[in-house]
């Protein structure tokens, strides 16, 4: 117990995202960007309700969730822990496809484009390229 | 879980928030009884010069034995009115503990709301109450205890030639066990009168206008409590230190008319003419005996006890219809 | 199935014949674990109900039952934290904080307290603290209680963003570890959206939506398209523009796509229809439903 968690969730309450999701989101990007890792201990409800003042119920629904797709599992009255990670080598902090997009925003952002405006082009061709296969 | 110990936190409660009120009541009440010994002993001291000086009281052996015995009597006459002021003070009190209890105690809770607060602890409505009216309760009855006792101490102990009678409407209340049934009664107004007022300032007038205006017609009607004694005939033949409650004239049918029936006669054969009219024949005196002095004291105590429990009945009464 | 954390039955209060219901024909049951956000306009009897179940008020008609009792016999399971926050204002924030200890023998948590209170002056009167101290306070004293159930009135009213989310924060934490069953009302749904999962949306003294969050909105659907009959669904509220209509509408069976370019409401949308509709019918989950035979007993 004394162990802390290994990461931290950030809940922002106008994205339009329902709670739940956006810990299932964050919890799948840490472990692709290896933050995470397998027989790490997720923060425990009451850890995270304490530091977002989101429901308790919020938060274990959550976790249910990457229960249910293998990611983590519950050790009752231990925590929860990952169990395997979502890393691929296309995202560790070298690969050669991090480094396209690193090249592809500096260009976009040479082409006078801002954050924002990179951010929508991103997610329009993101929804485009993925529409259908959401879960 | 006894009920002692469920009041006592609640008790401790009400005297850390009272504590102020209670230092300086305690303050008062010591500083009454340091000044009554120390009246008591100046006065006694008083009494034993006069006394080594030898002069009469009554004057009449020399100029300078009058203005001692006067000055004597000056002093002993004014040791008498602070004893009565005593006495006045506790007859007082309950006006004061009524309008402490229903404004700052209970009225004050309702007012600011902060009664939510104590009932939604692990207190209820009626321990609540019964806290906070134990806790003042404890301190009246052991306050006024003490306070009575200096006082009849004091009296008894300085030899003043001018002692108060024991039916004075002034002494009357502040003696035996009334100065511990009195603030009784008010507690009691003031715990109902808190309830229902519930605005710190309207209660605390209210109050101390309810106990005031009983203890003050008790006072007024406090020769009717109990059977008077009568004595008539042509001239009254009476014992000493009784109550004169009543007098006046007897017809020869024995009807009574007034004291003042013919005041307005110039003289005294007019006087005699006048009463002779009304056929007046002899006197009459309702009276009490000194022997009165207990079945009075219970008769009052009687009367302001039930009046007490219903106060506070009714306050509890009212407590469970309106918050369950 | 949990117990009731509250049940009502045929609820009502009035507090004098000249004055009105301030809560007329309530019947709702709120499982016990529940985060319930208690939302509705000023006025809308969320205090008078909140004070009947903490045992401060005696209901006119109807039962209402509190942690499987009544709320007089409830009193030390139960914390209640009242809009305007009465505290002692003569006593110091140590002396308040001890009065607690006193006031609850049994159950009295220094520390869950002192978690709450630790940022105050100890020993400042209460009169000199600010609304958001006296509010801190007050949730301290509340869960020092240790309470199964809290009934909060307008408890973050006074508080800036900051305390509001580390308060807020803290209650979530209290209803993780113990599962503490939480009532908070609020004229602002917003401040309590995220941290609730139990509605309960009362209006002109009735409980028009009763239910888990989710469950509420996922009932609802913001439907648009060409104006034509909605029935079988049950019409909230709806709005014509020229041809086309939207209408928030309380969905029988599904609403087909076909017809309809259908959304999710959020749950202030939600709200703000049953508002501006008063006669939309009442809807009460299955899990908010009273069940009759616990009032007869």
């Amino acid at each position: 117990m004394a162990e802390s968690a290994a990461v931290e969730f950030r809940i922002d309450r106008r994205s339009g995202v329902a709670t739940y999701l956006q810990i299932v989101q964050q919890t799948k990007q840490a472990l692709r960007l290896g933050v995470l890792e397998p027989g790490d201990r997720l923060p425990t409800a009451r850890e995270v309700v304490e530091a977002t003042a989101i429901n308790p119920n919020t938060v274990l629904k959550a976790y249910r969730e990457l229960e249910r797709e293998g990611l983590v599992e519950a050790r009752r009255g231990l925590g929860t822990f990952v169990r395997r990670t979502l890393g691929s080598a296309a995202v560790t902090t070298d690969a050669p496809l991090r480094a396209e997009l690193a090249e592809w925003t500096r260009r976009a952002r040479a082409a006078g484009l801002d954050k924002d405006d990179v951010s929508a082009l991103f997610t329009d061709v993101l929804d485009s390229t993925f529409k259908g296969d959401q879960h | 879980m006894s009920t002692l110990t469920t009041l006592r936190g609640p008790a401790r409660v009400v005297v850390r928030q009272h504590r102020w009120t209670l230092w300086i009541a305690g303050g008062l009440a010591a500083l009454a009884v340091l000044v009554l010994v120390a009246v008591a002993l100046r006065s006694s001291h008083v009494a034993e010069v006069f006394g080594a000086s030898g002069c009469p009281v009554d004057g009449g052996a020399g100029r300078d034995c009058d203005v001692t015995a006067r000055s004597y009597l000056d002093s002993m006459y004014m040791y008498r009115s602070i004893f009565g002021q005593g006495a006045f003070a506790l007859t007082v009190l309950p006006v004061l503990v009524g309008a402490f209890v229903a404004g700052p105690l209970i009225a004050r809770e309702m007012e600011s709301g902060t009664f939510r607060t104590a009932w939604t602890q692990s207190v209820s409505p009626a321990h609540w109450l019964a806290a906070k009216l134990a806790v003042p309760t404890v301190l009246l009855l052991a306050g006024t205890a003490v306070l009575a006792s200096a006082l009849r101490w004091a009296q008894s102990y300085s030899d003043n030639p001018y002692p108060y009678e024991w039916h004075a409407a002034l002494v009357f209340a502040g003696t035996g066990i009334l100065p511990l049934v009195h603030p009784l009664f008010g507690l009691a107004v003031g715990a109902l009168t808190g309830l229902l007022v519930r605005r710190t300032l309207l209660a605390l007038t209210v109050s101390g206008f309810v106990t005031g205006a009983v203890v003050a017609l008790l006072s007024y009607r406090r020769g009717l409590l109990w059977p008077r004694d009568t004595v008539t005939g042509r001239t009254l033949d009476v014992q000493e230190n009784i109550w004169w409650v009543e007098t006046g004239h007897l017809t020869s049918g024995g009807a009574r008319l007034p004291e003042d029936l013919c005041a307005r006669s110039v003289s005294s054969a007019d006087y005699a003419r006048c009463l002779a009219d009304h056929d007046v024949t002899g006197a009459y005196l309702d009276y009490h005996p000194q022997s009165h002095f207990w079945p009075l004291q219970l008769v009052e105590t009687g009367i302001l006890l039930a009046l007490a429990a219903l106060a506070l009945a009714l306050a509890f009464r009212v407590l469970r219809r309106l918050h369950g | 199935m949990t117990g009731a954390a509250i049940e009502a039955n045929g609820l009502g209060m009035t507090y004098g014949r000249k004055r009105g219901w301030a809560l007329r024909d309530c019947s709702f049951r709120l499982p016990a674990g529940r985060v319930c956000a208690l939302v509705g306009p000023n006025g809308a009897g969320k205090s008078t109900l909140l004070g009947l179940a903490a045992g401060l008020l005696r209901p006119t008609e109807g039962s209402l039952r509190v942690l499987g009792t009544g709320p007089g016999e409830a009193r030390s399971r139960i914390a209640y934290v009242s809009q305007d926050k009465p505290l002692y204002p003569q006593l110091t924030v140590a002396d308040t904080l001890w009065a607690g200890a006193e006031l609850n023998p049994a159950t009295w948590d220094r520390e869950a307290a002192d978690r709450v209170a630790g940022p105050l002056p100890q020993d400042a009167k209460v009169r000199t603290l600010s609304g958001g101290q006296r509010t801190r306070l007050a949730l301290a004293l509340a869960l020092g209680k240790r309470p199964e159930l809290m009934l909060l009135d307008e408890p973050m009213a006074d508080l800036d963003p900051l305390a509001r989310h580390q308060l807020m924060g803290i209650l979530m934490a209290e209803a993780a570890e113990n599962a503490t069953t939480i009532v908070m009302s609020s004229h602002i749904l917003t401040e309590l959206e995220g941290s609730c999962d139990y509605l309960l949306f009362v209006d002109g003294g009735r409980v028009r939506l009763g239910g888990e969050s989710d469950d509420i909105v996922a009932a609802h659907a913001l439907v648009t398209g060409q104006a034509r009959d909605l029935a079988p669904h049950t019409v909230v509220e709806s709005r014509t523009t020229g041809r086309q209509l939207t209408a928030l509408v309380r969905k029988e069976g599904p609403v087909d796509p076909a017809d309809w370019d259908v959304t999710e409401p959020s749950l202030e949308e939600l709200l703000l229809a049953h508002l501006r509709s008063p006669e939309a019918p009442p809807l009460l989950t299955p899990s908010a439903h009273a069940r009759e035979e616990v009032a007869a007993g």
